[in-house]
């Protein structure tokens, strides 16, 4: 059963103290409304996943690892490889995440972050078939959230985008209907990098990257994955507030200009990064 | 006094030669040893040693100003969620109790959801008990019982709602309804 | 010989007999958290958070006259070879378990009655190893989150391979070599709060690898106060750097 969580009055007396610094186009943390935090992305670090990433939009950072599979198909879909993405946010990320299985809000992250990925056709499905109906590649994308602080949403997107770019997987040959392990590894077919961009709305003004303390006072939000060619490809609302049409054509258009930008940082940063990983923790929170 | 840095076990002094104090703790071997990352300090004329922690936990002690939320209401005690341990967060979640002494009850003191400023006045048994005799202390932040709406100050004991224009009594703190009592840290 | 141990006492990834896994440790490395380390030993990645010492709910947990230590040791799906399922399996329990009653010797819990203080320990990538990695991880942050304590700890493993008792066994001695022997270590005090051991060894082997291992806890103590005083007293030139509990000045 979903519930919504009750605010408490902190976050009422807190919210009375941003509408007056959103009427004058300001935030808590001095940002303009439609800045993100500082992005940055580490690929490579964990060896023993086919591909990763360690992602950190402010105080925000995650972890995304991908391990790829041979499995069976789906049965309705002979032809196709296999992508699942799981998210968790650890009991280490905050002092109100508790251990346990995924909540719905971690349910909802991953599923978003998954929809974004899949209706872009990020990854090119139908080239993950080794014997049609028989064997495919699995791709498993698991995130997970080590320090907390707001837009969940695209902190993930960009980490399990980073580490799908940059993973490596064996190549297999078929050899009388068997599949052969060769010891050369071959990066995942790509079509697009998809950018999720998450915005919020408190009182009339629209935000984008909420950070935690302005998610916990907001009306709703909204959550845009565009692909290359700048078309919207998922979407997702949330909160129990609503937008307008207006506001609703205002962040499409920011989520495709923002989308671009930070589609060209991702690109950047996976060329860039050394993979060698032992700086990565460090100085991220440097 | 001379300054030196320590870790946790680092011998410090023997117990003949000093007597520890904060951040210090007696061992079995009869030497006294540093508990925390600290830096020490030796008063060689009063032979104490202390470590001076770095950083310091956030646990309320008696005398300091708490601000937090009622949640839970009798007809003579309010349990207060703490927030705010001298206007820094606290998100350890301490639960302050205040039990009503006075001619005033409870409830018409506080409602649950009330922000509230209280100061520490015992702890008793792990229980952190507080009180709210002073000017400065009550409620800082609440909300009509009626209907919700916003409320404005009538006097040291009365708020009016601006919507249904109910009146409603409560320990105000002085300086209730400045938003700026919760302050951005 | 086996293949783990070459006739000049090489192991098979370079090492000798006594020597350790380039360890490295920081301080401080989530926001959010009270105490957090990040600790790399071999290939083990792992980080950690303290949160507290906080308001126990549910409130009978509590105890008058302590706090309640609790640890949990997790690791992510894709830190091992095979994707893991990210919930807990019966060794993770075991681990967390072993890591509550290897820590709570060094922690003065008696200065924080009717709290509790939570230690996670998420290993990012695992190798041999990764327990004695996480305690001693999980002490640096606890000393972070400014716990009172009387002493850090220190874990490393020794064990027998290839016939030749050595320190600190990698994933694949641990598959194939002869004994593992992970050992926990309150460096100033003396005292021993874990010991487990996986695999066959004489009492006089057994002795050997004992004061091996505790040697191993000595050097990763040592980087254990160093990474501490880089991360407090990085920018002050004066005192204590000098290692392992030192006299006055």
């Amino acid at each position: 059963m979903s519930v919504k969580k009750t605010t408490t009055i902190v976050e009422q007396l807190r919210r009375a103290q941003m509408s007056e610094l959103l009427a004058m186009n300001k935030r808590l943390d001095g940002r303009g409304l439609k800045d993100y935090r500082e992005l940055r992305i580490e690929t490579g670090l964990i060896k023993k996943a086919n591909g990763s990433a360690l992602v950190s939009l402010g105080n925000t950072q995650v972890i995304a690892g991908i391990k790829v599979e041979v499995d069976e198909p789906f049965p309705d879909m002979p032809d196709k490889g296999l992508f699942i993405c799981n998210a968790e946010v650890l009991p280490l990320a905050s002092p109100y995440a508790e251990p346990g299985p995924p909540d719905e809000d971690a349910i909802e992250l991953a599923r978003v972050v998954d929809r974004g990925i899949r209706e872009s056709e990020m990854i090119a499905l139908d080239r993950l078939v080794l014997i049609s109906g028989k064997k495919v590649y699995a791709v498993f994308a698991d995130v997970s959230v080590l320090n907390t602080d707001g837009n969940l949403f695209d902190a993930t997107s960009y980490a399990v985008v980073a580490a799908l770019l940059t993973a490596r997987v064996p190549r297999y040959d078929v050899q009388d209907e068997k599949l052969v392990k060769s010891e050369e590894t071959i990066p995942l077919p790509i079509n697009t990098i998809p950018v999720s961009i998450t915005m919020a709305k408190i009182g009339n003004s629209i935000i984008v990257d909420p950070n935690a303390e302005e998610e916990a006072c907001m009306d709703a939000r909204i959550t845009m994955a565009t692909d290359e060619q700048g078309r919207v490809c998922a979407m997702q609302k949330g909160g129990s507030g609503t937008f307008s049409v207006d506001q609703l054509n205002e962040v499409a258009s920011l989520a495709i200009s923002l989308g671009s930008e930070v589609r060209e940082r991702i690109r950047s940063s996976v060329a860039s990064s050394t993979g060698g990983g032992a700086n990565s923790i460090r100085s991220m929170t440097s | 006094m001379r300054v030196r840095f320590t870790l946790p076990g680092d011998r410090i002094a023997t117990i003949e030669e000093f007597e520890g104090l904060d951040g210090v703790y007696q061992h079995s071997d009869g030497m006294l040893r540093a508990s925390r990352v600290g830096k020490v300090t030796y008063d060689l004329k009063q032979r104490y040693v202390r470590v001076n922690g770095l950083k310091s936990i956030l646990l309320p002690k008696v005398g300091d100003h708490v601000i937090g939320f009622v949640h839970m209401l009798t007809s003579n005690s309010a349990n207060i969620r703490i927030v705010y341990i001298n206007e820094l967060r606290s998100d350890a979640r301490f639960d302050a109790i205040y039990i009503g002494r006075g001619k005033i009850k409870v409830q018409n003191m506080f409602r649950v959801g009330d922000m509230v400023r209280a100061k520490v006045a015992s702890i008793l048994n792990g229980y952190i008990h507080v009180t709210f005799r002073d000017s400065n202390l009550g409620v800082i932040y609440t909300r009509c019982n009626q209907c919700g709406g916003e409320v404005v100050r009538l006097n040291a004991e009365e708020v009016k709602c601006v919507e249904c224009n109910a009146v409603s009594s409560r320990k105000l703190a002085e300086d209730y309804g400045n938003v700026n009592a919760l302050r951005c840290s | 010989m086996s293949r783990l141990m070459s006739e000049e006492g090489i192991r098979i990834d370079g090492r000798r007999w006594n020597e350790l896994r380039p360890v490295r440790i920081e301080v401080g490395v989530l926001k959010n958290a009270d105490g957090s380390s990040y600790i790399e030993f071999g290939k083990n990645k792992i980080v950690v958070a303290v949160y507290g010492p906080k308001e126990v709910h549910p409130k009978h947990m509590a105890l008058p006259d302590r706090s309640v230590l609790r640890c949990r040791y997790h690791m992510l799906p894709f830190s091992v070879e095979e994707r893991k399922n990210p919930a807990p399996s019966r060794r993770e329990i075991e681990i967390s378990k072993i890591t509550r009653e290897a820590l709570e010797p060094a922690l003065i819990l008696e200065d924080y009655p009717r709290t509790v203080i939570d230690v996670f320990i998420e290993v990012l990538q695992s190798d041999g190893g990764s327990r004695c990695a996480g305690i001693t991880a999980a002490s640096v942050a606890l000393a972070d989150a400014g716990i009172n304590m009387r002493d850090l700890v220190a874990a490393c493993a020794a064990g027998k391979v290839g016939g030749r008792i050595v320190l600190d066994i990698n994933d694949e001695e641990d598959k194939m070599g002869e004994a593992d022997m992970p050992v926990a270590y309150l460096p100033n005090l003396k005292q021993v709060s874990l010991l487990q051991l996986d695999g066959k060894l004489t009492a006089d082997e057994y002795r050997e690898c004992l004061n091996l291992a505790i040697s191993g806890c000595m050097q990763v103590y040592s980087i254990q106060r160093e990474a501490l005083m880089r991360k407090y007293f990085a920018t002050d030139k004066r005192g204590g750097d000098e290692g392992g509990g030192g006299e006055e000045e």
